[in-house]
Protein backbone atom coordinates (compact mmCIF):
# COMPACT_ATOMS: atom_id res chain seq x y z
CA UNK A 1 0.00 0.00 0.00
CA UNK A 2 1.68 3.53 -1.21
CA UNK A 3 2.60 5.56 2.04
CA UNK A 4 2.11 9.47 1.99
CA UNK A 5 4.44 11.13 4.24
CA UNK A 6 3.05 14.00 6.66
CA UNK A 7 3.43 17.67 5.52
CA UNK A 8 5.83 18.17 8.43
CA UNK A 9 8.26 15.63 6.94
CA UNK A 10 7.99 17.26 3.18
CA UNK A 11 9.10 20.39 5.26
CA UNK A 12 12.04 19.25 6.94
CA UNK A 13 13.14 17.48 4.03
CA UNK A 14 12.62 20.68 2.03
CA UNK A 15 14.21 23.28 4.52
CA UNK A 16 17.47 20.09 5.00
CA UNK A 17 17.71 20.61 1.01
CA UNK A 18 17.92 23.64 0.95
CA UNK A 19 20.52 24.19 3.84
CA UNK A 20 22.53 21.23 2.28
CA UNK A 21 22.62 23.55 -1.20
CA UNK A 22 23.41 26.28 0.70
CA UNK A 23 26.27 24.81 2.96
CA UNK A 24 27.70 22.98 -0.42
CA UNK A 25 27.48 26.17 -2.44
CA UNK A 26 29.47 27.93 0.07
CA UNK A 27 32.37 25.40 1.11
CA UNK A 28 35.77 26.91 0.27
CA UNK A 29 37.41 25.71 -3.30
CA UNK A 30 33.40 24.71 -4.57
CA UNK A 31 33.20 27.74 -6.89
CA UNK A 32 36.84 26.67 -7.82
CA UNK A 33 35.87 23.20 -8.35
CA UNK A 34 32.52 23.38 -10.08
CA UNK A 35 32.58 27.33 -11.17
CA UNK A 36 30.83 29.95 -10.33
CA UNK A 37 27.58 29.44 -13.07
CA UNK A 38 26.92 25.87 -10.93
CA UNK A 39 27.47 27.74 -7.45
CA UNK A 40 24.66 29.99 -8.48
CA UNK A 41 21.96 27.09 -9.44
CA UNK A 42 22.78 25.53 -6.57
CA UNK A 43 22.20 28.57 -4.38
CA UNK A 44 18.72 29.24 -6.69
CA UNK A 45 17.99 25.49 -6.37
CA UNK A 46 18.48 25.68 -2.37
CA UNK A 47 16.23 28.70 -2.02
CA UNK A 48 13.51 27.34 -3.99
CA UNK A 49 13.43 24.61 -1.62
CA UNK A 50 13.36 26.77 1.45
CA UNK A 51 10.45 28.45 -0.37
CA UNK A 52 8.55 25.40 -0.73
CA UNK A 53 9.17 24.23 2.96
CA UNK A 54 8.42 27.90 4.42
CA UNK A 55 5.30 27.54 2.17
CA UNK A 56 4.40 24.49 3.73
CA UNK A 57 4.54 25.58 6.92
CA UNK A 58 3.09 28.93 6.34
CA UNK A 59 0.07 26.53 4.90
CA UNK A 60 -0.43 24.49 8.20
CA UNK A 61 -0.84 27.70 10.13
CA UNK A 62 -3.28 29.02 8.06
CA UNK A 63 -6.18 28.43 10.49
CA UNK A 64 -4.16 29.40 13.56
CA UNK A 65 -3.52 33.67 13.15
CA UNK A 66 -0.92 34.30 15.94
CA UNK A 67 2.42 34.71 16.77
CA UNK A 68 3.06 30.78 14.39
CA UNK A 69 1.29 32.64 12.10
CA UNK A 70 3.51 35.67 11.47
CA UNK A 71 6.39 33.75 12.15
CA UNK A 72 5.73 31.45 9.04
CA UNK A 73 4.63 34.60 6.70
CA UNK A 74 7.87 36.49 7.32
CA UNK A 75 9.53 33.61 6.69
CA UNK A 76 7.97 32.65 3.71
CA UNK A 77 8.18 36.33 2.39
CA UNK A 78 12.11 36.17 3.18
CA UNK A 79 12.26 32.92 1.47
CA UNK A 80 10.91 35.05 -1.63
CA UNK A 81 13.37 37.65 -1.39
CA UNK A 82 16.51 34.71 -1.48
CA UNK A 83 14.70 34.08 -4.37
CA UNK A 84 14.80 36.78 -6.20
CA UNK A 85 18.37 37.59 -4.70
CA UNK A 86 19.71 33.91 -6.14
CA UNK A 87 17.90 34.50 -9.02
CA UNK A 88 19.26 37.69 -10.28
CA UNK A 89 22.87 36.52 -9.06
CA UNK A 90 23.05 34.20 -11.64
CA UNK A 91 22.44 36.99 -14.50
CA UNK A 92 24.93 37.81 -17.03
CA UNK A 93 25.82 41.04 -18.69
CA UNK A 94 25.77 42.89 -15.20
CA UNK A 95 28.58 45.09 -14.00
CA UNK A 96 29.32 45.38 -10.16
CA UNK A 97 27.45 48.34 -9.61
CA UNK A 98 24.42 46.40 -9.94
CA UNK A 99 24.93 43.73 -7.45
CA UNK A 100 24.44 45.85 -4.37
CA UNK A 101 20.71 46.62 -6.01
CA UNK A 102 19.97 43.25 -7.83
CA UNK A 103 21.76 40.33 -4.87
CA UNK A 104 23.00 42.55 -2.12
CA UNK A 105 19.35 44.56 -1.58
CA UNK A 106 17.19 41.57 -1.10
CA UNK A 107 19.54 39.43 0.63
CA UNK A 108 19.31 41.61 3.37
CA UNK A 109 15.69 41.89 3.45
CA UNK A 110 15.29 38.14 2.81
CA UNK A 111 17.84 38.08 6.15
CA UNK A 112 16.10 40.80 8.56
CA UNK A 113 13.10 38.18 7.60
CA UNK A 114 14.30 35.34 8.90
CA UNK A 115 15.90 36.76 11.93
CA UNK A 116 12.14 38.32 12.87
CA UNK A 117 10.69 34.69 11.79
CA UNK A 118 13.14 32.90 13.89
CA UNK A 119 13.34 34.92 16.69
CA UNK A 120 9.22 35.22 16.78
CA UNK A 121 9.08 30.91 16.90
CA UNK A 122 12.31 30.78 19.36
CA UNK A 123 10.22 33.27 22.04
CA UNK A 124 6.95 31.12 21.65
CA UNK A 125 8.82 27.90 21.95
CA UNK A 126 10.73 29.31 24.96
CA UNK A 127 7.94 30.95 26.34
CA UNK A 128 8.80 34.55 26.51
CA UNK A 129 11.24 37.20 23.97
CA UNK A 130 14.01 37.52 26.49
CA UNK A 131 13.99 33.69 28.01
CA UNK A 132 16.86 31.56 27.85
CA UNK A 133 16.16 27.97 25.71
CA UNK A 134 14.75 24.82 27.61
CA UNK A 135 16.22 21.39 27.10
CA UNK A 136 14.48 19.49 24.48
CA UNK A 137 13.97 19.22 20.51
CA UNK A 138 11.60 22.18 20.26
CA UNK A 139 14.03 24.32 22.00
CA UNK A 140 16.57 23.05 20.38
CA UNK A 141 15.18 23.41 16.86
CA UNK A 142 14.09 27.03 17.49
CA UNK A 143 17.67 27.59 18.88
CA UNK A 144 19.54 26.50 15.58
CA UNK A 145 17.47 28.27 13.75
CA UNK A 146 17.81 31.49 15.51
CA UNK A 147 21.50 30.32 15.28
CA UNK A 148 21.63 30.13 11.60
CA UNK A 149 19.31 33.11 10.87
CA UNK A 150 21.84 35.34 12.85
CA UNK A 151 24.50 33.96 10.59
CA UNK A 152 23.03 34.53 7.53
CA UNK A 153 22.60 38.12 8.58
CA UNK A 154 25.81 38.29 9.18
CA UNK A 155 26.90 36.80 6.02
CA UNK A 156 24.27 39.50 4.29
CA UNK A 157 26.33 42.56 5.79
CA UNK A 158 29.73 41.01 4.98
CA UNK A 159 28.66 40.38 1.48
CA UNK A 160 27.85 44.16 0.82
CA UNK A 161 30.20 45.86 -2.00
CA UNK A 162 32.27 48.54 -1.56
CA UNK A 163 32.84 50.36 -4.54
CA UNK A 164 35.13 52.78 -2.99
CA UNK A 165 37.18 49.25 -2.25
CA UNK A 166 36.22 47.66 -5.65
CA UNK A 167 35.74 44.64 -3.15
CA UNK A 168 33.13 42.80 -1.39
CA UNK A 169 33.52 44.46 2.81
CA UNK A 170 34.30 40.38 3.59
CA UNK A 171 34.31 37.88 1.13
CA UNK A 172 35.32 34.80 3.55
CA UNK A 173 33.65 35.76 6.36
CA UNK A 174 30.42 36.12 3.80
CA UNK A 175 30.90 32.82 2.57
CA UNK A 176 32.14 31.21 5.78
CA UNK A 177 28.66 32.51 7.81
CA UNK A 178 26.55 31.37 5.01
CA UNK A 179 27.69 27.75 5.35
CA UNK A 180 27.28 27.99 9.04
CA UNK A 181 23.86 29.50 8.91
CA UNK A 182 22.99 26.38 6.18
CA UNK A 183 24.58 24.04 9.11
CA UNK A 184 22.01 25.64 11.50
CA UNK A 185 19.18 25.10 9.41
CA UNK A 186 20.13 21.48 7.95
CA UNK A 187 20.83 20.45 11.72
CA UNK A 188 16.92 22.26 12.71
CA UNK A 189 15.37 20.14 9.93
CA UNK A 190 17.09 16.90 10.45
CA UNK A 191 16.05 17.19 14.40
CA UNK A 192 12.48 18.26 12.82
CA UNK A 193 12.34 14.70 10.86
CA UNK A 194 9.32 12.39 12.78
CA UNK A 195 12.01 9.36 14.39
CA UNK A 196 10.37 6.57 11.90
CA UNK A 197 8.12 6.07 9.01
CA UNK A 198 5.90 5.09 11.80
CA UNK A 199 5.26 8.77 13.01
CA UNK A 200 4.35 9.88 9.95
CA UNK A 201 1.08 10.03 10.68
CA UNK A 202 1.76 12.18 13.54
CA UNK A 203 4.37 14.04 12.17
CA UNK A 204 2.27 17.33 12.08
CA UNK A 205 2.37 17.33 15.90
CA UNK A 206 5.72 18.02 15.57
CA UNK A 207 7.70 21.36 16.40
CA UNK A 208 7.12 22.67 13.25
CA UNK A 209 6.60 25.91 14.60
CA UNK A 210 9.83 26.15 16.51
CA UNK A 211 11.26 26.68 12.96
CA UNK B 1 52.86 50.87 -4.16
CA UNK B 2 54.80 54.15 -5.78
CA UNK B 3 54.73 55.71 -2.61
CA UNK B 4 56.23 53.36 -0.91
CA UNK B 5 59.17 52.68 -3.21
CA UNK B 6 59.40 56.43 -3.25
CA UNK B 7 59.93 56.33 0.79
CA UNK B 8 62.45 54.16 0.70
CA UNK B 9 64.61 55.37 -2.50
CA UNK B 10 64.86 58.33 -0.08
CA UNK B 11 66.02 57.57 3.37
CA UNK B 12 69.48 56.45 3.76
CA UNK B 13 72.86 58.68 4.12
CA UNK B 14 75.40 59.42 1.13
CA UNK B 15 76.82 56.67 -0.62
CA UNK B 16 78.95 56.11 -3.85
CA UNK B 17 76.59 53.89 -5.78
CA UNK B 18 78.92 54.76 -9.44
CA UNK B 19 77.42 54.94 -12.65
CA UNK B 20 76.44 51.16 -12.64
CA UNK B 21 74.68 51.11 -10.03
CA UNK B 22 72.64 54.09 -11.22
CA UNK B 23 71.43 52.28 -14.45
CA UNK B 24 70.83 49.40 -12.51
CA UNK B 25 68.37 51.58 -10.00
CA UNK B 26 66.86 52.99 -13.82
CA UNK B 27 66.49 49.33 -15.00
CA UNK B 28 64.36 48.89 -11.75
CA UNK B 29 62.13 51.98 -11.79
CA UNK B 30 61.44 51.94 -15.26
CA UNK B 31 60.55 47.95 -14.64
CA UNK B 32 58.44 49.46 -11.67
CA UNK B 33 56.59 52.52 -13.82
CA UNK B 34 55.30 49.94 -16.55
CA UNK B 35 54.13 47.74 -14.20
CA UNK B 36 52.59 50.40 -12.14
CA UNK B 37 50.73 51.56 -14.74
CA UNK B 38 48.73 48.86 -15.34
CA UNK B 39 48.11 48.05 -11.59
CA UNK B 40 47.00 50.89 -11.06
CA UNK B 41 44.76 51.03 -13.78
CA UNK B 42 43.12 47.65 -12.72
CA UNK B 43 42.68 49.28 -9.57
CA UNK B 44 40.80 52.53 -11.11
CA UNK B 45 38.28 50.10 -13.02
CA UNK B 46 37.32 47.65 -10.09
CA UNK B 47 36.78 50.99 -7.53
CA UNK B 48 34.69 52.77 -10.51
CA UNK B 49 32.38 49.38 -9.66
CA UNK B 50 31.26 49.39 -13.71
CA UNK B 51 33.31 46.62 -14.49
CA UNK B 52 31.84 43.92 -16.15
CA UNK B 53 32.99 39.96 -16.32
CA UNK B 54 34.95 40.91 -19.71
CA UNK B 55 36.65 44.01 -18.39
CA UNK B 56 37.49 42.00 -15.48
CA UNK B 57 39.05 39.24 -17.35
CA UNK B 58 40.92 41.86 -19.78
CA UNK B 59 42.23 43.85 -16.65
CA UNK B 60 43.96 40.69 -16.16
CA UNK B 61 45.57 39.98 -18.98
CA UNK B 62 46.60 43.23 -19.19
CA UNK B 63 48.42 42.35 -15.46
CA UNK B 64 49.83 39.07 -16.91
CA UNK B 65 51.30 41.01 -19.74
CA UNK B 66 52.61 43.70 -17.77
CA UNK B 67 53.99 41.26 -15.09
CA UNK B 68 55.44 39.08 -17.60
CA UNK B 69 57.79 42.05 -18.73
CA UNK B 70 57.92 42.83 -15.11
CA UNK B 71 59.26 39.96 -14.13
CA UNK B 72 61.56 39.78 -17.17
CA UNK B 73 63.15 43.32 -16.89
CA UNK B 74 63.70 42.55 -12.69
CA UNK B 75 65.32 39.08 -13.88
CA UNK B 76 67.84 40.54 -16.79
CA UNK B 77 69.17 43.53 -14.35
CA UNK B 78 70.92 40.72 -11.87
CA UNK B 79 72.34 41.96 -9.24
CA UNK B 80 73.54 45.59 -8.05
CA UNK B 81 77.63 46.21 -8.39
CA UNK B 82 76.98 47.16 -4.47
CA UNK B 83 78.29 45.58 -0.97
CA UNK B 84 74.74 44.16 -0.65
CA UNK B 85 74.43 43.40 -4.23
CA UNK B 86 73.55 39.42 -4.14
CA UNK B 87 71.37 40.05 -1.10
CA UNK B 88 69.19 42.90 -3.39
CA UNK B 89 69.05 40.79 -6.25
CA UNK B 90 68.08 37.61 -3.69
CA UNK B 91 64.80 40.19 -2.84
CA UNK B 92 63.99 41.54 -5.95
CA UNK B 93 64.30 37.52 -7.25
CA UNK B 94 62.03 36.64 -4.67
CA UNK B 95 59.96 39.99 -5.72
CA UNK B 96 59.05 38.24 -9.12
CA UNK B 97 58.27 35.16 -7.67
CA UNK B 98 55.67 35.93 -5.75
CA UNK B 99 54.30 38.52 -8.43
CA UNK B 100 54.16 35.70 -10.88
CA UNK B 101 52.02 33.85 -8.13
CA UNK B 102 49.75 36.45 -7.21
CA UNK B 103 48.80 36.91 -11.19
CA UNK B 104 48.65 33.55 -11.71
CA UNK B 105 45.95 33.27 -8.53
CA UNK B 106 43.79 36.62 -10.14
CA UNK B 107 43.50 34.32 -13.34
CA UNK B 108 42.48 31.58 -11.95
CA UNK B 109 39.47 33.82 -10.07
CA UNK B 110 38.96 35.63 -13.23
CA UNK B 111 38.53 32.67 -15.58
CA UNK B 112 35.23 31.37 -15.08
CA UNK B 113 32.97 33.79 -13.85
CA UNK B 114 29.82 33.65 -14.71
CA UNK B 115 27.06 35.78 -12.89
CA UNK B 116 27.05 38.91 -11.22
CA UNK B 117 27.68 36.75 -7.90
CA UNK B 118 30.79 35.44 -9.70
CA UNK B 119 31.60 38.62 -11.04
CA UNK B 120 31.72 40.41 -7.35
CA UNK B 121 33.61 37.17 -6.12
CA UNK B 122 36.00 37.58 -8.48
CA UNK B 123 36.85 40.93 -8.28
CA UNK B 124 37.21 40.86 -4.51
CA UNK B 125 40.09 38.11 -5.04
CA UNK B 126 41.43 40.38 -7.91
CA UNK B 127 41.40 43.36 -5.60
CA UNK B 128 42.79 41.49 -2.35
CA UNK B 129 45.60 40.11 -4.45
CA UNK B 130 46.18 43.69 -5.57
CA UNK B 131 46.39 44.72 -2.17
CA UNK B 132 48.76 41.68 -1.58
CA UNK B 133 51.12 42.99 -4.22
CA UNK B 134 51.73 46.12 -2.72
CA UNK B 135 52.37 44.82 0.71
CA UNK B 136 55.26 42.40 -0.94
CA UNK B 137 56.78 45.19 -2.99
CA UNK B 138 56.79 47.44 0.12
CA UNK B 139 58.60 44.91 2.18
CA UNK B 140 61.23 43.91 -0.58
CA UNK B 141 61.96 47.62 -0.79
CA UNK B 142 62.26 47.45 2.87
CA UNK B 143 64.55 44.69 3.10
CA UNK B 144 66.32 46.31 0.44
CA UNK B 145 66.68 49.73 2.73
CA UNK B 146 67.83 47.38 5.45
CA UNK B 147 70.73 45.56 3.33
CA UNK B 148 71.81 49.03 1.65
CA UNK B 149 74.21 49.75 4.95
CA UNK B 150 76.32 51.95 2.89
CA UNK B 151 73.69 54.10 1.42
CA UNK B 152 75.08 53.24 -2.12
CA UNK B 153 71.77 52.02 -3.30
CA UNK B 154 69.73 55.41 -1.71
CA UNK B 155 72.30 57.31 -3.89
CA UNK B 156 71.55 55.07 -6.96
CA UNK B 157 68.07 55.68 -6.79
CA UNK B 158 68.21 59.20 -6.17
CA UNK B 159 70.87 59.89 -9.41
CA UNK B 160 68.38 57.99 -11.92
CA UNK B 161 66.25 59.92 -14.11
CA UNK B 162 63.92 57.17 -13.99
CA UNK B 163 63.31 57.34 -10.41
CA UNK B 164 62.49 60.85 -10.74
CA UNK B 165 58.87 60.39 -11.78
CA UNK B 166 58.16 57.89 -9.16
CA UNK B 167 59.46 60.31 -6.63
CA UNK B 168 57.49 62.71 -7.66
CA UNK B 169 54.62 60.97 -7.38
CA UNK B 170 55.10 59.37 -4.20
CA UNK B 171 55.59 62.87 -2.63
Amino acid sequence: MKRFHSATWWMAILFAGGSACFVVASLPGFVQFAGSQVVGVVYFVGSLQFTAAAAIRWLQTIRRFGVDWWSSAIQFAGTLFFNRNTYDAMQEGLDANAYDRLVWTPDVLGSICFLVSSYLAYAQVTGGFVRRPRRGRESAIATLTLGGSVAFGIAAIASYWVPTSGSVLDLAAANGFTALGGLCFLAGALLLLPRSEGSSESGDALPQQAL
Amino acid sequence: MVAVFAVAGCGGGDGDGGSSTTDWANGVCEAISAWGDSVTKTGEELRSGATKADDLRDAVDDIQKATETFVDDLRKLGKPDTEAGEKVQESLEQLADNVDENVSKMQDAVKDVEGVNGLVAAATAVSTTLSTMGQQLSSTFAELEQADVEGELDQAFRDADACDELRSEGS
